[in-house]
This record gives C-alpha cells, sequence and structure tokens, in this order.
C-alpha cells in the first residue's frame, strides 16, 4: 500500500467510532472524488479547528467571545442547565423545548481518567451563579457514575447560593417494560416520581 | 467495535478479572443501559472463546448500583481507587472468591461511610486483600529472631516481611520506622470488621502512617503503583481545603 495512503487510513482510523476498515472506506471515497473536495474538507477540518474556541461565559464552543446562544438576547439567561460537552448542548438544543443558558463543563469528574475538579470549567459556574441573576441551576450531567458524582459536586458547591438546582430525571426508558425492569432501576424511578398537575 | 459499544474490565466471583466488549451500551435504549457502569455489581450473560482476550457481555441484571458512593467526593475517590487496585494487581481470569467478597463488603460500607472513614476502609481493605494475596506480614515479634519487641521504636522491613527488632537489623537495611499506636492501629485494620472500622476514629497522623505501611506493602508485595490516578485526585481534594488521602 502506497505511504500516504496508510498514512490517510491511520489518520482516520484515530477518530472516534471509526475502525481501519472504515477509515479504508474513507480513504478510497476521498480518493476518488476531484482533488479540490479533498481539498475542501482539508480546508474545513483546520478552519474549524482555528476559529473555533470556549465560549467566554459559558464554555460552549464559539467563533467569537460569546456563542450564538449566550449572546442571544431572547435566551432565557436566569435558568443555566450544566451540560458535560458541547455536544450536549446541540442535542439538547435539538428538542427545541429549552429556552435558557449553557454552562460546558468539559467532562464528568473520573478519577480514573485523572480528572479533578481542577480540569474541568466549574470555577466559573459558581461566579455565574448569584441569587437575583439566576433562579435554576439543572444538572444535566449524563445519567452514568462520573456523571452523577458531577452533579453531586456541584450540588456541594452551589448549596450555599439559595439558587433553585434540579437534575434531569432518571429511571425508566421510553418504550420500556416495568416487568423486564431491574430492581434498581425501579427504585430509581420510584425516588424521582414527579407530581402529576 | 462502534461508537456507542464500551470496552469494560469486569471482576466477577466465577473467573477474576474478564475484559469484555459491552456492545451499543451507549445508545438509550440498551438492555445494558445505566447497568455497566463504574461500582455496579450486576449479574451478567457473558460469553467468551477461550482462545480471544476479549468477551461479550449480551445481557445484564443490575443487583447493586452502591448508589451512596459516587454522590460524596472522597468516597467517590476512594471506591475509584479500588477500582484501580483490581486492576492492577489481579491477574486476567483467576478467580479469588475471597477478594471478590472482600470487594462487595468494601463497596457496601463505603456507601454510607462518613467522608472521614473513606480513607481508613480504603487501606483496611487493601490491607485485607495483601493479607488475602498471601502477603501478611508478621506483627507480632521480630520476623527473624522470634523475640517480641518490648521497645516503643519500631521497624519494618517489607523485604523479610514484618517487624524485625533492633537487633538483627542490618546496618544499610531498608526500613521504615512507625510508633507503637501505628502498630496497634494495623492490628485493628487487620482484624476488625469493616462495619466496625467506618465508625472507628483515629488520629490522623497516625493514620497516614498506616496507610503509608500499607501503601509500601501493597507497592513491594503485589505490584501496586505508589501512584494510583485516584490518589491525585483524592489529593486535589487536600488542596481545596477537604481532607484527602
Amino acid at each position: 500500500m502506497p505511504k500516504a495512503l496508510d498514512h490517510l487510513i491511520e489518520a482516520l482510523a484515530s477518530l472516534p467510532g471509526i475502525g481501519r476498515k472504515s477509515a479504508a472506506r474513507l480513504a478510497f471515497h476521498i480518493l476518488k472524488r476531484p482533488p479540490q473536495e479533498a481539498a475542501d474538507l482539508a480546508a474545513r477540518i483546520v478552519a474549524a479547528r482555528e476559529k473555533l474556541r470556549p465560549c467566554n461565559n459559558c464554555g460552549n464552543l464559539a467563533e467569537a467571545d460569546l456563542c450564538d446562544i449566550c449572546a442571544n438576547p431572547a435566551r432565557d439567561n436566569s435558568i443555566i442547565c450544566v451540560v458535560e460537552e458541547s455536544s450536549d448542548v446541540a442535542a439538547i438544543e435539538a428538542t427545541n423545548d429549552y429556552r435558557g443558558f449553557y454552562h460546558v463543563l468539559g467532562g464528568a469528574l473520573s478519577p480514573l481518567d485523572g480528572v479533578g475538579p481542577e480540569e474541568l470549567n466549574l470555577d466559573s459556574l459558581s461566579g455565574r451563579v448569584s441569587p437575583g441573576a439566576v433562579r435554576e441551576v439543572i444538572i444535566a450531567t449524563n445519567p452514568s457514575t462520573e456523571g452523577e458524582a458531577t452533579a453531586s459536586y456541584i450540588i456541594t458547591l452551589l448549596r450555599d447560593s439559595g439558587v433553585k438546582m434540579s437534575r434531569i430525571a432518571r429511571g425508566l426508558p421510553a418504550g420500556g417494560s416495568l416487568e423486564f425492569a431491574d430492581r434498581t432501576t425501579l427504585a430509581r424511578a420510584l425516588e424521582n416520581r414527579t407530581t402529576l398537575k | 467495535m462502534t461508537e456507542s459499544s464500551r470496552l469494560v474490565t469486569f471482576y466477577s466471583r466465577e473467573m477474576g478479572k474478564v475484559k469484555g466488549v459491552a456492545k451499543g451500551v451507549g445508545r438509550p435504549r440498551s438492555r445494558l443501559g445505566g447497568k455497566v457502569e463504574l461500582f455496579n455489581l450486576i449479574e451478567a450473560d457473558f460469553y467468551k472463546k477461550e482462545t480471544t482476550e476479549l468477551g461479550i457481555l449480551s445481557g445484564a441484571h443490575l443487583i447493586n448500583d452502591f448508589k451512596g458512593i459516587s454522590e460524596e467526593p472522597r468516597r467517590y475517590g476512594f471506591g475509584s481507587a479500588w477500582c484501580e487496585v483490581l486492576d492492577r494487581a489481579s491477574q486476567p481470569e483467576e478467580p479469588h472468591p475471597d477478594i471478590f467478597d472482600l470487594t462487595y463488603d468494601f463497596l457496601d460500607k463505603l456507601r454510607s461511610a462518613r467522608p472521614e472513614a473513606a480513607g481508613l476502609l480504603f487501606w483496611s481493605a487493601l490491607f485485607k486483600f495483601i493479607t488475602v494475596s498471601g502477603y501478611a506480614p508478621g506483627l507480632e515479634a521480630c520476623v527473624s529472631c522470634g523475640t517480641e519487641i518490648e521497645t516503643d521504636r519500631l521497624m519494618i522491613s517489607f523485604q523479610r516481611g514484618g517487624l524485625v527488632c533492633p537487633k538483627c537489623v542490618e546496618p544499610d537495611e531498608p526500613i521504615m520506622p512507625i510508633t507503637r499506636e501505628t502498630l496497634d492501629l494495623l492490628d485493628r485494620m487487620l482484624a476488625s470488621p469493616l462495619a466496625q472500622l467506618a465508625l472507628a476514629e483515629i488520629n490522623p497522623k497516625t493514620g497516614r502512617q498506616a496507610a503509608e505501611v500499607v501503601l509500601s506493602l501493597g507497592a513491594y508485595h503485589i505490584g501496586l503503583p505508589r501512584n494510583l490516578k485516584s490518589f491525585k485526585f483524592l489529593d486535589k481534594l487536600t488542596d481545596s481545603g477537604k481532607p484527602g488521602r
């Protein structure tokens, strides 16, 4: 195999979710297309890497000092939704159900990966949350052990702020069946039940 | 392996440490979702060919999620450190039911332990781990001559596996001096059940020295690294004004 092709496959295979076979398929596809398309793709990757940086306010990806959400006056700045990654912002935005602001931590507490409070965007969160300016903080870290540990840490961190804090629900999945749910999942679902209006 | 799949290390009663792929676990509607998580005790459908290194996890039933561990940073840090111990100090596919039971006991007591007690629980469990692995140190008398040591000036030799008296210690022999209080604490850590240790109040200085003895024993006998990643996390909690290790 030509060295240049091998290097391209190796680079593509280093991307998440791409194995060597998929990388080879992508590489051959790129080589089949006109040279300009490959140049455009390369230029877009470089441009995204150069132009995008963390938003000064929330840590989300931004092209200016503030991201599109923080710069939007129509958004409700009294609610902050705390998420682990910018990709979580995109997922919540896709629901079209949330009009508040975000705070992107850049990960979750994970001693096994060497990620402690200092590695996360936590200091600026404390600075943003003040009574009067913010009425609710929604903690939307993943429902994993790491996400739960991070949520507990944030609750302790912001406890004295007096601001209302909530956690996204966890329990039975949509479309699931009580009959097949294990007892711990059911217990969590009961624990996190909501009042019907 | 797809992006929603995860490579997982399990510690099981029947097989010891095993590695496997939890296919599609990251998908919201995965049958494995929420079950294949750090600390979780699960009943698993696990298939593995003898010729391959990795198995496949096809089903899981959650038995216990030891919920309280992740709710407090020190409990979370020491729980993670235990997972590192299991991973670093166990050989693949060597079943050790005693260590499995010790792990269950440790996680069960840790989940509701006072944050200040999490360290003593961890170091006691690690001391029991080292002992169960066959490296119990001799702490009753000099391991060389057998005489009971009356003095308060005690020395441990990790190479010789326990206390050495001043007469038997070689001039350049690497030893660790310890106090009588530390020796008493080490005895308690080994003899008392974790449930009792979770309630114990100890002198922090004595606790730190006992922890150093256990860590050195672990490093010498079972090849445990002294700089576990979770220790870094716990040390940062110390920096923030909270008690660390």
